[in-house]
């Protein structure tokens, strides 16, 4: 992929000299992943299946090898950039993040920060480790896959916070506020294909693949594109009691300009709100959940017709540390209400799973682990193209992971 | 001169000279508890008073490292006027910074880098942070006395050498509840061990768990 190629490019011709300098760094990780998976066809491949593979993928994969890399501009002033490798779609190299951060050093009890370029929202809180990788297991909830796949901030973000550690407070608060354009093709995904639940996040010049509905026409759409040089925003508030429970507010709008085309691709007008919660309890236990709600709507041009759908989803996670062992389960539900005026109503689908995990930290570098993952959704569309709307999929996954750094 | 005014001159020299010197000096031991009546450590204790105390040894070797990404030691009692490094021990960088006002100051520092000291020329309590590791705390108490102490893993310090005399002792920790030190009036000359109970938040507020990793998101 040639913007890649270009970064890669960059940053090697910079590494000789940061190298030197101690203003290089990177760390990683590689994962294989061998699984029984008993899907019809997954969405990667244009099929209707929620997983990432299905019954006729070899059951030996290399999940993924993700690599960040930070140039240290300055002491405050940082590069950052997000790179994976999926062997699904062939060899391509993916560039998932490239971001400046500014850190500036508290000057009194406010600290604030700003990132600019393209990085993953602040909304997940199960990825929240390296390469974006789940902290509970392998597959996240169909919120946080939707996030890696069809989300990304191209623009600039500010984050205010008041740590209650600096005055002594049980009550910790944080602002976060962000403008960026290239969205304008979110939530595409949701309504034509829905929603899916998988460990890929889509590259920045990449695109997300739609079910198959004419044998042979190859349906995808990119999400991460601009329609109407109108910026979208997002507002966050997070309050934090005592370190151990935290509570984020979040809404987003992209502010897409409907019934107007660029390229071949049309705006999407999606919206939503997010609340999330995490509660550490004493003994290693964790309680998390994310409950989100929102709409997309598109209007395509000329015709006018008007796809309109309104998306949901939540889940509810339990974990427990136990020496270098971590225990998770989840269960969640989702559903999209098609909402236009057209008799199918193609994108009507609703859905629930449950995931059981365990994840073993052998040693800083080395982490092995196993996860059960039953996931039952009814599709309108499915049912009209291939005669049966239901679908439950078994996948048991193991995983070995192998981490880096300098 | 009558032999009688001799006498009273060279018992007044005397007294002046005894005066002048310093009384017998002993140790005082100070036992610390927190409200459960466990052995509370890092309690920092120091001894001020109404008359001039000799200046404190400015020249003893304070240093705060970071290891593991944390501070080590997580509390530190200097005298006014003394300087401390900040070695870094770890791999990777840290950003060491204070916004207290009696010291404020920024040390950004390379994988395994010592710098040139910081020294504290302003009494109060210094917290200092990391900014790229954001939960990394160490608290330095500068205080305005050669005679001072920390409570070790038994709660306990001792104050070497102190000469008789009145002081006002204060007894802080980084978690004390209420702005104040615990104070009271002692005489060295009479007391030389001490209990107290401190009321201390719950620790997550002033002593941040450490975390296995940085994590990006």
């Amino acid at each position: 992929m040639k913007p890649c190629l270009l970064v890669a490019f960059c940053l090697a011709g910079l590494w000789q000299s940061a190298w030197a300098q101690d203003r290089l760094s990177f760390r990683g990780l590689v994962e294989a992943q061998a699984f029984y998976n008993s899907a019809d066809q997954s969405w990667l491949d244009g099929g209707f299946s929620k997983t990432r593979f299905d019954e006729s993928t070899f059951p030996l994969q290399l999940g993924k090898v993700g690599l960040h890399v930070d140039y240290h501009l300055t002491d405050t002033l940082w590069l950052r950039t997000l790179s994976t490798y999926y062997l699904d779609d062939g060899l391509d190299a993916e560039l998932i993040e490239t971001y400046f951060v500014y850190r500036p050093a508290p000057q009194g009890p406010l600290r604030w920060r700003a990132k600019l370029g393209a990085f993953h929202l602040p909304l997940s809180l199960e990825n929240t480790g390296v390469a974006w990788s789940s902290r509970f297991g392998i597959t996240p909830s169909v919120i946080n896959s939707w996030i890696g796949e069809d989300l990304r901030t191209i623009g600039a973000e500010v984050s205010l916070e008041w740590p209650g550690r600096f005055r002594q407070s049980e009550h910790s608060w944080k602002l976060i506020g962000a403008v960026f354009g290239y969205n304008d093709a979110s939530g595409t995904v949701l309504n034509y294909r829905g929603w899916a639940a998988h460990d890929r996040q889509t590259g920045l010049f990449s695109p997300l693949r739609e079910p198959t509905l004419v044998p042979g026409v190859k349906r995808e759409v990119f999400p991460f594109y601009e329609n109407d040089d109108r910026p979208g925003y997002y507002l966050s508030g997070a309050w934090t009691w005592q370190d151990r429970f935290e509570l984020q507010l979040f809404h987003y709008d992209n502010l897409a300009e409907t019934g107007h085309a660029r390229g071949g691709q049309i705006g999407w007008r999606t919206w939503f709100q997010q609340v999330s919660a995490e509660w550490r309890l004493p003994h290693g236990w964790l309680l998390a959940a994310q409950a989100m709600r929102g709409n997309t709507r598109a209007v395509a041009p000329v015709v006018l017709s008007v796809c309109d759908s309104d998306f949901e989803s939540v889940y509810f996670l339990i974990n427990k540390e136990f020496d270098q062992h971590s225990f998770s389960a989840r269960v969640e539900g989702f559903a999209v209400d098609d909402e236009d005026q057209t008799p199918s109503n193609m994108g009507e689908e609703s859905g629930r799973s449950l995931m059981l995990s365990w994840q073993y930290a052998y040693s800083p570098r080395w982490r092995v682990g196993a996860e059960w993952l039953l996931l039952d959704s009814e599709r309108e569309e499915r049912r009209i193209v291939t005669g049966d709307g239901d679908e439950l999929i078994h996948q048991l996954l193991f995983n070995v992971q192998y981490r880096f750094q300098n | 001169m009558p032999r009688r005014s001799r006498t009273l001159i060279l018992a007044w020299l005397g007294l002046c000279l005894a005066l002048n010197q310093p009384l017998a000096a002993g140790s005082l031991t100070i036992q610390v508890y927190d409200t459960n009546h466990n052995s509370l450590t890092d309690a920092v204790i120091y001894l001020l008073a109404d008359r001039e105390l000799p200046a404190p040894k400015t020249d003893s070797r304070y240093e705060v490292e970071q290891k593991d990404k944390t501070f080590q030691p997580f509390v530190t009692v200097i005298p006014v006027g003394a300087s401390v490094m900040f070695p870094n021990r770890d791999g990777i960088g840290h950003h060491v910074y204070s916004f207290s006002p009696p010291r404020k100051f920024e040390l950004p520092l390379s994988e395994h880098e010592s710098t040139d000291t910081i020294t504290f020329d302003q009494p109060g309590l210094v917290t200092v942070g990391c900014n790229i590791h954001d939960w990394m705390a160490a608290y330095i108490y500068v205080v305005a006395t050669p005679y001072h102490a920390k409570s070790d893993a038994n709660g306990q310090a001792v104050i070497e050498d102190l000469p008789a005399g009145i002081y006002d002792l204060h007894v802080t920790h980084p978690g004390i509840k209420g702005a104040a030190d615990q104070t009271r009036r002692v005489d060295a000359a009479t007391e030389n061990r001490l209990e107290f109970i401190l009321e201390v938040k719950p620790e997550y507020l002033w002593r941040p768990e450490p975390h296995d990793e940085e994590e990006p998101y």
